[in-house]
């Protein structure tokens, strides 16, 4: 941890992919002296726990905006940023049960509008050309985005801290922030210091750091509701050739799938948050917190995927392993100032961050740098950090009451 | 067959180990069916697919090797068997090998198959004690094995060779990695693995004297390796390096 910078124009706390968007963001306005700290490696946080789906549909239109124009950075992420990310366009599938079809339908009209490219498809059309081993009579309707699927995260990862690098921003691994400094009236930011006492003045700091921007800020006066929260997904072989299978959004079983092109090999994911395992901050920061999933998750997991899937006996289990959220009372991210001047949040992005995290970094620059939003349709408020006292909540127009996911 | 797999519950490889107080602590490590006892489950699920029979795995362990026994039962094998240690007795593989010893007495066998070694402990004693105390052959480390009518043939690694072995049933094997590609349970197979028969003994249940199962040896303590120092990198153009390295050689450091 020799050679770090003594002062900076901005230091942002976190490489993961916030981190290194926002860095990139930034240098790409012409801020010079980036600094960017990581407790750990690159993408060693949420971002590498990442499934990686990419898909504009959700039911609040600032965030299916968000998914939109991040989209493009998926897709031309060569040209963009000079690096590969991984993006898969197997498509993006969408399944909701017979309650939800006209919620289904009004989301679906809104995304089109927000420049979605997703429809209605019939399940015959699911069954005959998507996916024929899916038992599709279970449910009542199904959307498709040919342009959706997944990328790969800490790609993804490393591409923007590439592109942010070859800009000037510095990145420094295994420098983790002890806490931030502030003025003597405790009103501003001054500067961080490391773990192992360097100090770096300067004016503005980014807490893109996940679950820990909750003790960074409670160190200096302010309550972030932050927290780690348990997810458990197991991985199979199908047991069969399948083909080309688009990730799907199961929202009858609350269940995710994610599939592997060069193995063609599933990731299933719980959607399910009725019953919410919270980590410990003490645990998550001490990186001491279980790892692999529990049985009980793991039967759960197979036995949607065979409710779903009665054919496909022959799957077989070869991993499953527990990752971490990072979620908010709202499962909405802050992307927000504080009431400590220079002090800003990029976290909380709720198991549901990947695919918006281009546009994120575009947001939190833009607030940074002329305290709003700069992006077309997409305002900063609904992320602030004032929006719970302020009992002023994003809500979706069309919710979905099958879920009780709020991140769809 | 009637076919009986000894098998133990370890923390996966793959964990960092704690120790505290020279004991192993680890409460959130993924636990796993020792890697050489995986070998023996999928060459006795195999022997049943070929022969006809039925395959009991047996654990001596804490509660939690239930699920490494329900893994087993997902891989193919028909009933398990889970000797708690209750009293939490101190044991070594003397003892150990007793009481699975004991238990297997009481049951038909054709064969027990076992790994060759546990990568915790790393004893590589429980298989060969085991087949000590039933009085039968055993042949360990074995990379392939052939059984026809009460023919058995095995091949076993002999560190650099292989040694063709023949026997007759009733014989003890432990498998050395290569013996086969353990399958991964199949998703109905998990399911179908909750139903199917566990039972849970304890020692005292067995018919093993109290004297039988004093340790005969002692760990003394647990400690990881020290760790090891960074390497140097060395700087300059190529000319400066090889300059450097040389001196080195010569000087600072002795080549091992």
């Amino acid at each position: 941890m020799n050679n770090l910078p003594k002062t900076a124009d901005v230091v942002i706390i976190g490489a993961g992919l916030m981190g290194c968007s926002t860095a990139y963001e930034l240098a790409k306005k012409n801020v010079k002296n980036i600094v960017v700290l990581d407790k750990n490696a690159i993408g060693s946080g949420a971002t590498g726990q990442s499934s990686g789906v990419l898909r504009g549909h959700y039911s609040y239109p600032i965030l299916t905006r968000m998914a939109v124009q991040s989209l493009e950075t998926f897709k031309y992420a060569n040209e963009i940023l000079g690096n590969e990310v991984g993006y898969q366009p197997v498509g993006y599938m969408f399944g909701v049960d017979h309650e939800n079809i006209e919620t289904l339908k009004k989301n679906v009209e809104m995304q089109k509008k927000n420049g979605v490219n997703t429809s209605i498809v019939s399940k015959e059309a699911v069954k005959k050309e998507i996916w024929p081993e899916l038992d599709t009579e279970q449910f009542g309707a199904f959307a498709y985005e040919p342009e959706g699927g997944y990328g790969d995260p800490v790609l993804t990862n490393q591409a923007f801290a590439d592109a942010a690098r070859a800009l000037g921003v510095t990145i420094k691994q295994h420098c983790g922030v002890k806490r931030v400094l502030t003025s003597d009236d405790g009103s501003k930011v001054v500067g961080v210091e490391t773990v192992d006492g360097q100090v770096i003045s300067t004016p503005y700091v980014i807490v893109a750091a996940g679950v820990g921007a909750h003790h960074i800020m409670k160190n200096v006066g302010v309550n972030v509701p932050v927290k780690g929260q348990r997810a458990q997904l197991i991985y199979i072989s199908p047991g069969a050739s399948l083909g080309k299978v688009p990730s799907f959004g199961d929202f009858k079983h609350d269940q995710y799938i994610k599939p592997e092109v060069s193995s063609g090999h599933l990731l299933l994911g719980n959607a399910d948050h009725a019953d919410p395992q919270y980590i410990d901050p003490a645990d998550y920061d001490a990186d001491q917190y279980p790892k692999h999933a529990t049985e009980a998750a793991i039967e759960k997991a197979i036995m949607k995927f065979l409710s779903c899937f009665p054919s496909l006996e022959q799957a077989k289990l070869l991993a499953s392993y527990s990752a971490a959220y990072e979620v908010t009372p709202d499962g909405i991210p802050f992307i927000s100032r504080t009431p400590i001047v220079g002090a800003y949040l990029c976290t909380g992005f709720s198991g549901h961050g990947f695919k918006i995290a281009p546009s994120v970094g575009k947001l939190t620059a833009d607030l940074v740098l002329v305290g709003k939003s700069k992006q077309e349709g997409i305002d900063l408020a609904p992320f602030r950090l004032s929006r719970f006292e302020e009992n002023d909540l994003l809500l979706p127009d069309h919710p979905y009451t099958t879920t009780v996911n709020s991140h769809v | 067959m009637n076919i009986v797999v000894i098998l133990k519950q370890t923390f996966d490889t793959e964990e960092k180990i704690i120790i505290e107080n020279g004991e192993v602590v680890n409460d959130n490590a993924q636990l796993i069916i020792n890697p050489y006892d995986e070998y023996a489950v999928e060459e006795a699920v195999k022997l049943k697919e070929v022969h006809g029979g039925e395959v009991t795995v047996i654990t001596l362990g804490r509660s939690e090797a239930e699920s490494a026994l329900r893994t087993a039962l997902a891989m193919g094998a028909d009933n398990a068997v889970l000797i708690e240690n209750e009293d939490e007795l101190s044991l070594d593989e003397q003892g150990i090998a007793k009481i699975l010893a004991a238990a297997i007495k009481e049951r038909d066998f054709d064969i027990i198959l076992g790994g060759n070694m546990s990568v915790d402990n790393g004893a590589s004693q429980v298989g060969p004690r085991i087949a000590e105390e039933l009085g039968i052959a055993h042949v360990a480390t074995i990379m392939k094995l052939e059984i026809k009518d009460s023919f058995v043939k095995v091949e076993r690694d002999v560190e650099g060779d292989l040694e063709i072995i023949e026997s007759g049933l009733p014989i003890l094997v432990t498998a050395q990695q290569g013996l086969n590609e353990p399958r991964y349970p199949s998703l109905p197979g998990i399911m179908k693995a909750k139903k199917k028969p566990l039972e849970r003994l304890d020692i005292e249940d067995l018919d093993i004297s109290e004297d039988d199962l004093q340790p005969k040896s002692k760990i003394i303590d647990h400690y990881l390796p020290k760790k090891k120092e960074a390497g140097q990198i060395l700087k300059g153009d190529i000319q400066a390096q090889v300059k450097e390295l040389v001196l080195l050689l010569h000087g600072d450091i002795k080549p091992v």
